[in-house]
Order: structure tokens, then C-alpha cells, then sequence
């Protein structure tokens, strides 16, 4: 099915949380993402991430090894790490200053050495590393991490975990993803919800996942009442219950993801017969690495799937122009929809015959109406007609504001290059 | 066709010069502009192997390439060559295409010396004024074609002088103008060949004084009405008017600006000679 060249291709899935990472990798003779475990045959696939630095000199361990120094009182732990670089871009341990990009850097470093066993760096044709929230500061990290790492842009790939769950989902079977398909993760003690729902009737069709928050249960751990733990329990289960028939109102899910070890606490019992009752209910704690290694096996291979995820970073419109190829009108596409903002980039080369003006086409995906977006070329050189060439590049500076720029490159020898430049923003 | 043309071709790294134009061209667009608007200068010299390989490797055409290879190693006609190129990239409406080709089989029915030399008349209009005089000069040595009739070579000799005429060469043109006017016997070759006498006599340093007025000399006359027409004419032009900053810099006593103008304008008048006798 796959050429020998393909079978040798890796796909990095990373789940970088401040508690645990993971990471898992997808070989195509395997089908499936398999996480790595740090025990070779075992099944340690969380590594905690923390790093610790020996007392008085430069050793640093990671994960598991680095809790046992620290306990021992030989070194000091460092937990946390990108909440650390968000709050700091210093720290001082041991009486030395780090910068904190460095310490998640190497710490990053250190587990990927677990890739040893399963193939040469060559042969990864991507990472995709996932976090829980991807805002513009973490984007920063992140950016500033891929340097550091030493890995190239066009193998890295940075999503948020709503975007994870969304590969992992559609790259099941289809009965998975019937009809809405609910996530709910409780890792980091307070329960979030992200319920995915898809529009069949677009093409292509999009999806979109909507994050709630739940404080309730978290409340209650908290809560100053002197309730036994049964008490406790019962409450627990009675308040996910009412979040469950809240989240599930007039919906249809097919299947239901429970992230985290909480879910196999007495308390939950009871919900989950609520849940399994005409859905396929899964219960783990991998879904977001493995979820990477899809997206980096389909942003790597460019499959054509017809599904489009529209989250927060994403742009919503598709951006092409209408133009004469070889004496044919066709549409040229210079940005298709579903794409990060930040990496949505398209250029082409056109020449001006009888105008005087470039116009983009808009087609916002969610909708059946098209925008058309005039922008007048003033001070254009007088040359004949067809002896004008313009480079047009558009890229977006948010992710919904559009930035085109129009270059005048002459004729040649015809006519050389006036070096004009014409930039627009258009806010969509 | 109003609109944005796609370019799905590369600009070429090494371009192809043309001769004929003395250009550099870079892409399959200019390739097209260049035939469509110097039709007349397309002789069997654009059918070669050279532009072929150009095509393949540096457009990266390869389908056109092999196309035109055909072509120039069967014998196939200029019209056939500039339609299949135009054709590639549909540069421009049918009609048109088909307009230029019925052009370049119109021209591959004319006499040698009739191609020949409306050749040299897109030459010397496009200012490559040696390459003109060349082209007419090598026919006129040539035997005279049985079929073509002898105005031709009367309209040569015109044209001739004319090329000296814009070389500011009076003898010359002036005796071009003669043979012309001798084979030809018309008016616009006289009158040309009086034109050219009457600068002459200017630089011969010869007034023609009032009296020379009355004796009669129409065209003469006619010339020296003319002349102070066209320096009426020339006051009002952008380059008469540069002189005219320049000898209002040189009155100032603004001497930098006075030499960065001489400069300047130096160089402007031997990039029009270079290409005027490229």
C-alpha cells in the first residue's frame, strides 16, 4: 500500500502540559500513533515535567530521575516550566541565573532522546508539538523553543489540544464521529468540556469545538464543608451528572472522550453508565499526543480530507482571484480557509491587461456569500497595455485582518521595474 | 480580455537577446510581446535552436520546445512558429493570432527585397538606424528581382537619405535623395533633396539674403517656412527646454548643477546614438 519510502517516514505527536508530556510517533506500517513509553516494554508514557538541577555543579536530570535527586536533597526541582517562561524570562537556582526558554529547551531536548529508539531524526518529516491554550505569548515560547531545539520551521507545527482532539476524532471510523462527539478532561483537577460539532451541509465541512469550564467539582474539593468522602462522592456524581444533561441538551453524540484518571474514581460511576447509554464512550489519557501525530502525518501529506477546523487562530475565508491562465477564467487560490493565520501565505505573478486594479476574491467559509475587494493601483507607470507584470502576496497579520501587497516588476527589459509597492489591510 | 493575466511560467535566470531589438527578454510573455509588436522584424532567423533550448530550459516549456523543434527542422513557416508560440500561453485573442499569422504569410508571399525591406523600415523605425542602412544597402548591391517593381528601389534610395538625414550626414542624404528623385520623379524626393541642399548652404555658411528671396524659388521658400515652423515647434519640446535650464544654470553661475546637467544630458544623447547605431 505504501512505497518502502513512505514506510520509513516518521510523525512526532508531543503533548507538552506543565504536569506530564508525552510523546507518541506514527509509522505508516503501523497505522496507528504509539505513544513511547520511558520504560522500554513498559508503560510509563507520562513523563513529568520537571527538570532538577544537581546541588553545585551543572548535572540536570528530567522527568521521574529528576523528583527522586530532588527528594533525596541532592538537587533542586524546577516544575512547571512554561508557566515559568510565560511568568519569567530569568530564574535563579542553586546561585546561578538561567533564562527559562533555556531550561524548557533542554529539558524538551532531553525526553526527545527517547525518539532513539524508534528512528533516525532524518527520517521525522514532522513535529507537532500540543498545548491546552495556545495564546500569543505561549506562541512565543514555542517559537522561540523550535529555535532552540534546533528544529526547522517547516517541521514544526505548534496546535492547542481543542485542535488535537479534532484530528484524533476524525481519523477514526466513522461511527466515532456520526453525529457530535464530546471531550471532557480532567487532568488538571477542574473539568473542561469540548464539545465538536460539524456542519455537514458545507463543503468542505467545518467543525468547530466549544471550550466550557466547569469550577463545581474542583469547588467542591475545596469547599469548606465537613462532608465524609461518601458525601463528597455523591455530590461529585450528582453535579456531573446535571454538567452532562447541560452539556448534552438537545444534541446527538456518537462518542464521548474522558481524559484523565479522575473519571475511574467511584464517584464517577454513575455518570458513566449515564454516558454509555446509545454512545461509545473511551476513557485514556494519550488522546492529544496521538491526535499531534495525525495532524503532522495530514499537514505533512496534504491529504484531502473534507473537513475544515475553524478555531481561534485559524482564517475563516478562503482568498483567491479570478484570472485569464493560458486564455481560460479561473479562480487562483491564494489562501484556503482552515489554516493557522500566522502561516497563511500565498503569492503569484500576474500582468494588468486593460486595468488598472487588482481584485481578491472573499468567500467566508461559513457563509454562501462571496466579498470582492477592489484595490486601485495609483501612480501605476504608463506602459502599454500587457507590459506590466505584478507580484501580489497576501498574508494575514490577524486572523481576521488581511494584508495584500502589490509589486510593480516592469517588463523585462521593456520596461524595468518603477519599485513601486502598494500595501493594503483589510480588516475581514 | 480585461483583466489579471496569469503568469505560470518562471522568469527565465539567463535571458534570450534578441538581435534585432538589441533586448534581453525573460519570459514567455515578453517572447509574445516582442512578436506581436515587431512583426515586420521576424525573419527566419527566430526559427533556431537556440530559442527552442531557451524555452525548454530556462521557461521550462518543455512541451512548447519540442513543438518548435519540429518546426525548425522541417521547414515550417515563421507564421506557424510565432502562432504556436502565441498559442502556449494564448497571449492574445484568436482573431488576433490569426490576424498576425495571415500578416506573416502575406510577408512570406512578398518578393525577397520587398521583406527586406520593410525589414529595414520597422528597423529604422524602431531607431536602429545602421542596422537600416545596412539592410538597405546590401539589397541595392544585390541584381534587381525581375518582379519587383523599380519604385522600390527608388523608395530605397528615399529612405537611405533619410537615415542620413537623422545622422545629420547632408551629403549623403542629399545625393540618396537625387537617385531617388531620378528613378521616382516626385515631389517628397525633391522636395527632400532641396531640404538637404539648403542645409547644406547653411553650413557652407552661405545667408540667403533678401534679395535671394525674389528670385522666385518656390521650394526654397517653402523650406525656410517650414524651418521657422519647426524651431516654433522645437521651443515648446522637453529637450529644447532642458538646453534652455542649462544655459540659465551656466548665466547663474551654478556650477556644479550647470556640469551634473552637461553630464546628464551627455549621457542621455549617447545611450539614443548607441542604440540608434547598435
Amino acid at each position: 500500500m505504501h512505497s518502502s519510502r513512505e514506510e520509513n517516514q516518521l510523525y512526532i505527536g508531543y503533548d507538552l502540559n506543565d504536569s506530564y508530556v508525552q510523546i507518541s510517533y506514527l509509522d505508516l506500517r503501523i497505522k496507528e500513533p504509539k505513544s513511547l513509553s520511558t520504560v522500554i516494554g513498559g508503560e510509563q508514557l507520562l513523563i513529568p515535567s520537571v527538570l532538577c538541577k544537581r546541588k553545585g555543579i551543572g548535572q540536570w536530570y528530567h522527568g521521574e530521575e529528576a523528583k527522586r535527586v530532588a527528594k533525596s536533597g541532592e538537587g533542586i526541582l524546577v516544575e512547571r516550566l512554561v508557566d515559568l517562561c510565560r511568568q519569567t524570562k530569568t530564574i535563579e537556582i542553586d546561585g546561578e541565573t538561567f533564562e527559562t526558554i533555556k531550561l524548557l529547551s533542554l529539558f524538551v531536548k532531553k525526553t526527545l532522546k527517547l525518539l532513539n529508539t524508534v528512528g533516525k531524526i532524518s527520517q521525522i518529516q514532522k513535529f507537532v508539538f500540543t498545548v491546552e491554550e495556545l495564546d500569543d505569548k505561549t506562541f512565543q515560547i514555542m517559537e522561540e523553543l523550535q529555535e532552540n531545539i534546533q528544529i526547522s520551521k517547516e517541521c514544526f507545527h505548534i496546535q492547542d489540544y481543542k485542535e488535537s482532539f479534532y484530528y484524533y476524532t476524525y481519523s477514526q471510523s466513522t461511527q466515532i464521529w456520526n453525529n457530535d462527539v464530546e471531550l471532557f478532561d480532567m487532568q488538571d483537577k477542574k473539568l473542561v468540556s469540548y464539545s465538536m460539532r460539524r456542519n455537514n451541509r458545507t463543503i468542505p465541512q467545518v467543525v468547530t469545538v466549544e471550550e466550557n469550564v466547569f469550577g463545581e467539582l474542583t469547588a467542591l474539593d475545596l469547599g469548606e464543608e465537613s462532608l465524609s468522602e461518601e458525601e463528597i462522592n455523591e455530590k461529585k456524581g450528582k453535579i456531573f451528572e446535571r454538567i452532562i444533561n447541560t452539556v448534552f441538551q438537545k444534541r446527538v453524540i456518537s462518542s464521548v472522550y474522558l481524559i484523565g484518571d479522575q473519571f475511574e474514581q467511584p464517584w464517577a460511576q454513575n455518570s458513566l453508565r449515564l454516558l454509555c447509554k446509545g454512545r461509545r464512550v473511551f476513557q485514556g489519557q494519550n488522546l492529544y499526543t496521538k491526535g499531534a501525530c495525525y495532524a503532522a502525518y495530514f499537514l505533512t501529506q496534504k491529504v484531502s480530507w473534507n473537513k475544515v477546523y475553524l478555531g481561534k487562530n485559524k482564517v475563516r475565508s478562503n482568498i483567491g482571484m479570478m484570472v485569464n491562465n493560458k486564455g481560460n477564467w479561473e479562480y487562483l487560490s491564494l489562501i484556503s480557509a482552515g489554516i493557522d493565520w500566522y502561516e497563511a501565505f500565498g503569492s503569484c505573478f500576474i500582468i494588468l491587461d486593460e486595468i488598472s486594479e487588482v481584485e481578491i476574491q472573499i468567500h467566508p467559509i461559513q457563509s454562501t456569500e462571496k466579498d470582492t475587494k477592489i484595490f486601485e493601483l495609483d501612480g501605476l507607470p504608463k506602459r502599454p497595455n500587457k507590459t506590466t507584470r505584478l507580484k501580489i502576496e497576501v498574508s494575514f497579520k490577524e486572523w481576521n485582518v488581511l494584508s495584500v501587497i502589490i509589486k510593480d516588476m516592469g517588463f523585462g527589459d521593456f520596461y524595468p521595474s518603477s519599485n513601486r509597492v502598494w500595501s493594503f489591510t483589510e480588516t475581514l | 480580455m480585461e483583466g489579471l493575466i496569469y503568469c505560470s511560467q518562471t522568469l527565465a535566470k539567463n535571458p534570450y537577446y534578441i538581435q534585432n531589438i538589441s533586448m534581453n527578454i525573460y519570459s514567455i510573455e515578453e517572447l509574445c510581446y516582442y512578436l506581436c509588436n515587431n512583426l515586420y522584424l521576424i525573419d527566419q532567423n527566430i526559427k533556431s535552436e537556440m530559442l527552442c533550448q531557451w524555452i525548454e530550459n530556462e521557461i521550462g516549456m518543455k512541451k512548447l520546445a519540442a513543438k518548435l523543434r519540429q518546426l525548425v527542422f522541417g521547414y515550417g513557416t515563421d507564421s506557424m512558429f510565432v502562432g504556436y508560440i502565441l498559442r502556449s500561453i494564448q497571449y492574445c485573442e484568436e482573431e488576433k493570432i490569426k490576424e498576425i499569422e495571415e500578416i506573416l504569410e502575406q510577408l512570406n508571399n512578398k518578393s525577397e527585397h520587398e521583406k527586406r525591406k520593410i525589414r529595414a523600415d520597422r528597423l529604422f523605425q524602431n531607431g536602429k538606424y545602421i542596422k537600416a542602412l545596412i539592410e538597405y544597402r546590401k539589397i541595392l548591391d544585390e541584381p534587381k528581382e525581375r518582379n519587383t517593381p523599380k519604385e522600390l528601389y527608388g523608395k530605397i534610395y528615399h529612405n537611405i537619405g533619410t537615415v542620413y538625414g537623422k545622422m545629420f550626414l547632408y551629403q549623403e542624404a542629399m545625393e540618396s535623395f537625387k537617385k531617388a528623385n531620378e528613378v521616382l520623379n516626385d515631389e517628397e524626393s525633391n522636395y527632400a533633396m532641396n531640404w538637404c541642399l539648403y542645409y547644406l548652404e547653411m553650413q557652407g555658411n552661405t545667408v540667403i539674403e533678401e534679395e535671394d528671396e525674389s528670385k522666385n524659388d518656390k521650394i526654397k521658400q517653402l523650406i525656410r517656412q517650414k524651418r521657422q515652423e519647426l524651431m516654433m515647434e522645437l521651443r515648446s519640446t522637453q529637450e529644447y527646454l532642458q538646453l534652455e535650464n542649462l544655459k540659465s544654470l551656466k548665466t547663474q553661475g551654478r556650477v556644479n548643477q550647470y556640469q551634473e546637467a552637461v553630464i546628464n544630458i551627455l549621457e542621455q544623447w549617447k545611450n539614443e546614438y548607441r542604440k540608434n547605431t547598435d
